[in-house]
């Protein structure tokens, strides 16, 4: 298995450094499904928001169209079990990640390119097809160090996805804040054909200082 | 059997029954993770104490192992069903977050 740098991981190193306790934003309650949730995780968030709705809910998750597919599914549920109204969890707040946080970790304030950015004009030369075909090698090899990018374009099931994800928002016609701003992030993600993982906000600094900011001020 | 399969069956048998999935108590293994400060309190097995400040060992028996093993790393979110109270101490936000841990080579510093 890959080495971790233990100041990059999400959950486990929240957790392990105690920003539960010592976040600016006071202390807190870290969650996580571990990918798509189980029905378990989704009823817990449900009986959280009903007993607590004083306590605001947010969602971090990848600036891809699986991460945006994991949001919905906390926030409205799965679509398999649409009879099952409960475990759903329409409070949730999107916290990000957003293209204006991968554009803003990527930049410098002086405009210069940091390796984000770079790494994205030097693949966007490359045929979706050649890069589909070298993501599905990256995974059979165990995400070796060469191919691994923080910001990448999408390969072709992204794509798919991000399509069906957009005409699955047409035909629910939901008008909330929160649909148009899905629809919007993944009409940016299709047109500027690129995605991100949580770890490149953090570029600039730490995710315990950046979800200060923004747990603080949503 | 694909899960997607399973899945679709044992909807289709709540569907039909007119009830929720976990009604059936067919429910997978707990997979979620918490962390933070809060306490439940369980219709069976005591106090679970979900903070992960050093040092504090609030375990009631027949879970020691649980929580020791899984207290700094977050401990599985125990089934909805046999929590009695919770107790949310001075908890202000909830966060959600996508992935447990994030596999990738430390040789990425090297780029920067």
């Amino acid at each position: 298995m890959a080495p971790v740098d233990p100041s990059q991981a999400t959950f486990r190193t929240l957790s392990e450094s105690g920003y539960t306790h010592n976040s600016q934003a006071g202390p807190g309650l870290l969650v996580t499904g571990k990918g798509y949730p189980d029905l378990n995780t989704r009823l817990f968030l449900y009986l959280t928001a009903l007993a607590r709705a004083d306590i605001p809910m947010f969602c971090l998750v990848d600036f891809d169209p699986d991460g945006i597919h994991i949001f919905q599914c906390y926030k409205h549920g799965p679509n398999s079990v649409n009879h099952e109204d409960d475990a759903k969890v329409p409070e949730l707040r999107w916290l990000g990640v957003k293209s204006k946080h991968v554009l803003q970790a990527c930049v410098e304030p002086d405009g210069t390119g940091r390796l984000g950015v770079v790494a994205m004009l030097q693949t966007s030369g490359r045929t979706l097809l050649e890069s589909s075909q070298q993501s599905q090698h990256s995974a059979s090899s165990g995400r070796s160090a060469a191919s691994y990018e923080l910001v990448s374009s999408l390969t072709m099931r992204d794509r798919k996805m991000a399509v069906s994800s957009l005409r699955k928002l047409g035909r629910e016609g939901r008008l909330e804040a929160d649909a148009t701003d899905i629809r919007r992030e993944l009409q940016v993600m299709l047109m500027l054909n690129y995605k991100a993982e949580i770890q490149a906000v953090d570029d600039m600094g730490d995710l315990a200082s950046w979800l200060d900011d923004h747990l603080s001020c949503s | 059997m694909r899960q997607s399969i399973v899945d679709e069956l044992v909807d289709d048998v709540a569907f039909s029954l007119g009830i929720g999935r976990h009604s059936l108590n067919i429910v997978a293994a707990c997979k979620g993770l918490l962390s933070g400060s809060l306490r439940l309190r369980m219709a069976y097995s005591g106090i679970l104490d979900f903070s992960s400040s050093p040092g504090v060992l609030s375990v009631l028996h027949g879970h020691v192992r649980w929580m020791l093993t899984t207290k700094l790393q977050g401990a599985l979110i125990p089934p909805t069903q046999g929590m009695v109270q919770a107790d949310f101490g001075l908890t202000r936000w909830i966060l959600v977050i996508e992935k447990e841990v994030l596999w990738f080579p430390v040789l990425r510093h090297g780029s920067c």
